[in-house]
């Protein structure tokens, strides 16, 4: 190291101007609607729940969205779902990826062929089911709202994380420092919880970041078909059915938050798209 | 990266000890019958989840379907002509005992046998498939033709960005924009419904594929693209071009035939997505397919047909995996 | 790495705390200043309510031509037909689909009284216990197979015992039989004045006993006496079309052709009728208020009876819900106009009475006329376990249009006599099981059968129906009123006995009426020649010569 040049770190500024534009624009966006989320809510005059003028008004500088059939206003409205749809997003990404990525790095780390066998039964079996049924069932034995999604979410997506961890550990199972620890005479716990689990986390984390746009709109379709987030509760599905009956006569009630929703997913997916470095296929 | 060792059917190629029975092992051994005894037992799984799960909802198929004008006694008497009554162990060895014999049960609405409601769904949702995934190779193989070979330029730029977007894209979004430009403001397409018979069933199941292909469009092409990339970056075929290769020539060899393998290949997974995706779409659309026959009979609590559906799909999505992973493993011989 | 993520934490807690401020509990709407800001919301949306509906219920001229007769029509069904075999439930869509496409003795007209139809003439003995049905003479299925009394007899027995058949009214029949081959002679255990509504409704299909027995798959392609019989399609198709049968008795119709289309989602039948995909719907969203087409008209349209709340009496005196006094006072602070409005667009109108008010058997008997009275309320509710405020849990059915929204604003409402209410949304389904569980504090609930009125009340308050065994409400007093109405000698001692029902009702009140139970019909027909029956979800045909 004697002799070099002294290496000074990059601002986040310079990173991020160094980026491709495709993740500039895509982080652009989402910092933009993150922000706007938080503000629009907290700033507007109107409420989000509550009847503020006359319904159904075209946009305007009063309303920029216009009003719905209740007389709310659909630009706080519609940011105030953003909140909602960005948060249960989070929790349904995070979910999984953490009981996916423990119980992918314990079927991968474990030597019983049995469980292998068992585990690749239960993983197809899952991805058989439609999901919408599963959906379906879990909220009508949980409840509406929004737990009910959440489970079933967490409960069809945990595979594909299991799936990535697993395959990891396998990879780990016989290199060299897991071996030591071994001889060692560390437990099998600890050696998974301590060296595996970490190892395998970085992987999952990835591809929960291009799962985020996926489960997005999982959400929203859920909640459009009824079987999530109910009205009066803002959030962009449940106003895109509500919207729906006026589509011929007052269209904006249905394409702002479904324009919103698109945006949201679409510069999440490309940012997730560069981290990544492939691209997934449609989930609803 | 060491391949792990892991189920029975590897160990016979690798000879590492697991220890059967000569003929049993050579049995178990035997790729093909792992195969199906594999897809048997995820179908089987299926249906199992799907036994428990709609009978974990609460509601009772009495009360929905007999409705407002049925005394307590008459739903009571329902549910003894449903054979509703008797242990769940009951009710699940009779059904398992019916699959067996051929039956998928009685529809609890119709009093209809299930196999003939999911063949009257059926065929609608597949036409769906069909022609979506028409539609798809229409469009995506000239547009990933271009793309492959005007990558460099503004056009693959674009390109990337709109397929990316367009993947992205919530399907019931562009449904319901769709909707409300084609079908309504040109009045191009119907807004909903269905009618069974070809090709009249085409004016109703066109502008339905056309959003469902909004996103396997971009799937395929850049498949394609990046397939006939590969070919065209290949020293032959420049040394080729340098020669004077016909246009025709050209086309087939480096263009479309090496598309066609992992096109192929793709199909499997383009279907699988479909059939998921086609739920969402039939509702919306008012399709009456195989989705929507699974939502009318959840909502009604028919548990025969719900178990019924949901067996045979998923035997398709199995059957479609396995297919796809046959194929690919048989194109590409690296992934055996 | 390091900065970046603390960003981005920064972020994600950001959100975090935005969204829990932005979580307030509703507060009670307790200011005036709010209430009168409400009032004019209210007000301008009457408004604007008011105006459209006058624009659009002005004569629309008939989109199908006043031509008769009219060669094709298309009715948007809400649920598919997947069977016309009455022995099995049938939702309303089959049910409807039966009534058009099969014979029936009686058949409803407009404003569902039965008109005989199959039968030509019939009299009651004077002890009212024999009824002799003459039918007409020469009478043919769609085929040219005659019709016979027996086929009467044997349609009648083959369903009388069937689940989903209402027995209100056939439940004295101790006899049928057929002495010729067109006299058909009821005996009656007890005289049942309402007899011809039972043989109107979709339940007695007559079909020819051979046919029935000889093909296993005869439903699929019933015979029909009717108005119009199946000619291409079969149950379970999503288009049916049914065609005028020539052999119909009281033919030609004046509709030639009817094309069942079946869209079971709402957002599509009102599109399919606005881009003239459909003649008829009924059941649009109240949010459209006419704002369709040309040539289409909206009016509201009373489809069998109330919305109401329905409480479980099972909770016993001690608790809010099972506490009459604390039942009407909440009947007292209902705003059932507000109610009317901000849920259903003014469509479901409020209740003044237990019954709608277009029924003869009604009467206002609601207190201060169904308004809001807020200080009697209060009032009430001294010396109840609701005295002091109270909290109880609103169930209501997320699959029907309005009702979540109407039970926010009973929330709001109730919130302003110091009752804290709690939604619960579910499914139709889910809560009809809670309910048989008596899983629930109150409902809201719709009570849809329809005329006759008797059948409709005693769905409601006679143990071992719907309603009442959900509420588990039991009156010796009510069951006695009941076969007092069902014994009545004249109309004045039927509408006595049908009044004094109504008042115990509203005294018991374990049910409390809110609104009409009101939906948006849409048309391009003149209502002359296709309509719905009043109070039902049944469909009216014109024949040729009713319609001119």
């Amino acid at each position: 190291m004697v002799g070099s040049s002294p290496q000074v770190e990059p601002n986040l500024w310079q990173r991020f101007l160094r980026l491709d534009p495709q993740m500039r624009w895509g982080l652009v966006l989402i910092v933009l609607i993150i922000l706007l989320s938080i503000l629009v809510p907290l700033l507007s005059p109107y409420h989000a729940e509550r009847s503020a003028d006359t319904p159904l008004l075209r946009p305007s500088f009063a309303h920029p969205f216009g009003t719905d059939q209740l007389g709310r206003d659909l630009f706080v409205r519609a940011f105030a779902a953003a909140r909602l749809d960005l948060l249960l997003a989070l929790i349904g990404v995070s979910i999984p990826l953490t009981i996916g990525t423990f119980i992918g790095a314990v079927a991968g780390t474990t030597r019983i062929a049995a469980v292998s066998y068992l585990w690749r039964t239960v993983v197809d079996a899952i991805n058989a089911l439609p999901f919408f049924v599963l959906v379906m069932a879990i909220v009508a034995m949980l409840g509406q709202g929004v737990t009910g999604i959440l489970v079933a979410i967490a409960l069809t997506n945990w595979a594909r994380y299991a799936r990535l961890a697993r395959a990891r550990a396998l990879a780990l199972r016989d290199v060299e420092f897991i071996q030591a620890t071994r001889l060692l005479g560390y437990s099998g716990a600890r050696t998974l919880l301590r060296h595996v689990v970490p190892n395998v986390y970085a992987e999952t984390l990835a591809y929960g970041l291009s799962d985020f746009a996926l489960v997005i709109v999982a959400i929203a379709g859920l909640s459009f078909l009824g079987v999530g987030v109910r009205p009066p509760t803002p959030e962009w599905g449940a106003m895109m059915s509500e919207g729906r009956l006026l589509i011929t006569s007052e269209p904006w009630i249905i394409l702002f938050p479904g324009l919103l929703l698109s945006i949201t997913a679409i510069s999440v997916a490309l940012v997730a798209e560069r981290l990544v470095g492939r691209s997934r296929g449609e989930f609803f | 990266m060491e391949r792990p060792s892991e189920l029975p059917q590897r160990t016979a190629n690798e000879g590492t000890p697991i220890r059967l029975g000569g003929w049993v092992s050579r049995l178990a051994g035997n790729r093909l019958l792992q195969r199906l005894g594999s897809i048997l037992l995820v179908t089987f799984g299926v249906m199992l989840i799907a036994f428990t799960l709609i009978r974990l909802i609460p509601g009772d198929p009495a009360s929905i379907l007999l409705g407002e004008g049925a005394s307590t006694q008459d739903r009571e008497a329902f549910r003894e002509l449903l054979g509703l009554k008797g242990s769940l162990v009951q009710q699940l060895a009779a059904y398992v005992g019916g699959i067996l014999r051929g039956s998928l049960g009685t529809s609890v609405e119709s009093r209809q046998p299930v196999t003939q409601f999911i063949a009257s769904r059926l065929p609608v949702t597949l036409s769906l498939i069909g022609v979506t995934i028409s539609m798809a190779l229409v469009l995506a193989v000239p547009i990933g033709i271009l793309a492959a070979i005007y990558r460099r330029t503004w056009f693959g730029h674009l390109f990337r960005i709109t397929a990316s977007a367009l993947v992205a894209t919530p399907t019931f979004f562009s449904a319901v924009v769709a909707i409300l430009l084609l079908a309504i403001h040109f009045n191009l397409a119907p807004v909903a419904g269905y009618r069974g018979n070809f090709p009249a069933n085409l004016r109703y199941l066109w502008l339905p594929a056309l959003v469902l292909c909004g996103v396997q469009v971009p799937v395929l092409a850049r498949v394609l693209q990046s397939s006939i990339v590969d070919t065209l970056e290949q020293e032959f075929v420049e040394t080729a071009i340098v020669r004077g290769l016909p246009r025709r020539t050209y086309v087939w060899r480096y263009l479309l035939r090496p598309s066609l393998a992992p096109t192929i290949a793709l199909l499997g997974y383009i279907i699988g997505t479909l059939l998921g995706a086609c739920v969402i779409i039939e509702l919306i659309f008012n399709l009456p397919g195989i989705g929507t026959g699974l939502v009318q009979a959840v909502t009604n609590r028919d548990y025969p047909t719900v178990q019924g559906i949901v067996f045979v799909f998923g035997m398709i999505v199995v059957l479609v995996n396995t297919s796809s992973d046959l194929v690919s493993e048989w194109l590409d011989p690296r992934l055996r | 790495m390091k900065r970046s993520s603390l960003l981005a934490m920064a972020m994600v807690l950001a959100l975090l705390v935005s969204s829990v401020a932005g979580c307030t509990p509703t507060e009670r709407i307790v200011e005036k200043e709010v209430e009168k800001v409400v009032t004019q919301q209210v007000e301008k949306v009457v408004t604007k309510e008011v105006e459209k509906q006058v624009v659009v219920t002005a004569t629309p001229e008939p989109a199908l031509g006043a031509k008769l007769p009219i060669a094709k029509m298309r009715l948007a069904l809400n649920g598919p037909v997947p069977t016309m075999d009455t022995y099995l439930p049938m939702l309303g869509p089959a049910g409807e689909a039966v009534l058009l496409a099969t014979g029936h003795l009686f058949r409803f007209d407009k404003s569902k009284t039965p008109l005989p139809d199959l039968v030509d003439t019939y009299s009651i003995s004077a002890d009212g216990l024999v009824w002799t049905m003459k039918l007409h003479a020469n009478l043919k299925y769609h085929d040219g197979t005659p019709l016979k009394a027996a086929d009467v007899v044997y349609s009648f027995n083959r369903i009388k015992d069937a689940a989903p058949t209402n027995k209100t009214l056939i439940k004295n029949i101790t006899n049928v039989e057929a002495p010729d081959n067109q006299t058909v002679v009821w005996t009656l255990s007890q005289p049942e004045r309402e007899l011809p509504s039972f043989f109107a409704n979709y339940f007695c299909a007559i079909h020819p006993q051979d046919k029935v027995e000889a093909d296993k798959d005869y439903f699929m392609h019933p015979l029909s006496a009717g108005c119009y019989y199946i000619k291409e399609g079969k149950p379970g198709d999503p288009v049916i079309v049914l065609a005028e049968n020539p052999n119909y008795v009281h033919g030609p119709m004046a509709i030639q052709t009817i094309e069942l289309v079946v869209t079971p989602d709402m957002t599509s039948r009102t599109l399919q009728l606005g881009q003239g995909d459909v003649d008829f719907v009924y059941e649009l969203p109240p949010a459209v208020r006419g704002v369709l087409a040309k040539g289409v008209s909206t009016s509201p349209f009373n489809i069998g009876g109330m919305i109401g709340l329905v409480f479980n009496l099972r909770m016993g005196e001690d608790t809010p819900v099972g506490n009459n006094k604390v039942r009407q006072a909440i009947s007292l602070a209902l705003d059932r106009d507000e109610i009317s409005t901000k849920a259903f667009f003014g469509v479901a109108t409020a209740a003044k009475g237990v019954c709608p008010d277009t029924w003869p058997e009604f009467v206002p008997l609601l207190a201060n006329g169904g308004k809001q009275d807020l200080a009697a309320a209060k009032a009430l509710l001294a010396g109840t376990p609701c005295e002091n405020g109270c909290d109880m849990t609103l169930q209501t059915w997320s699959d029907r249009g309005g009702w979540p929204e109407a039970a926010t604003v009973v929330k709001e409402q109730l919130a302003k006599i110091n009752i804290n209410v709690t939604i619960d949304s579910v499914t139709a389904g889910v809560s009809m099981a809670r309910m048989d569980k008596g899983d629930f504090e109150f409902c809201v609930g719709g009570m849809g059968l329809g005329r006759p009125a008797r059948i409709w009340l005693s769905n409601q308050y006679v143990p071992g129906s719907f309603w009442t065994d959900k509420a588990a409400y039991k009156s010796a007093e009510m069951v006695a009123l009941f076969d007092q109405a069902a014994r009545a000698a004249d109309e004045k001692q039927y509408l006595e006995a049908t009044t004094k029902i109504q008042e115990l009702g509203l005294k018991d009140m374990p049910l409390i009426p809110m609104l009409n139970r009101n939906v948006l019909i849409g048309t391009r027909l003149p209502d002359n020649v296709f309509a719905m029956v009043d109070g039902s979800d049944i469909f009216w045909t014109a024949t040729m010569s009713e319609a001119q």
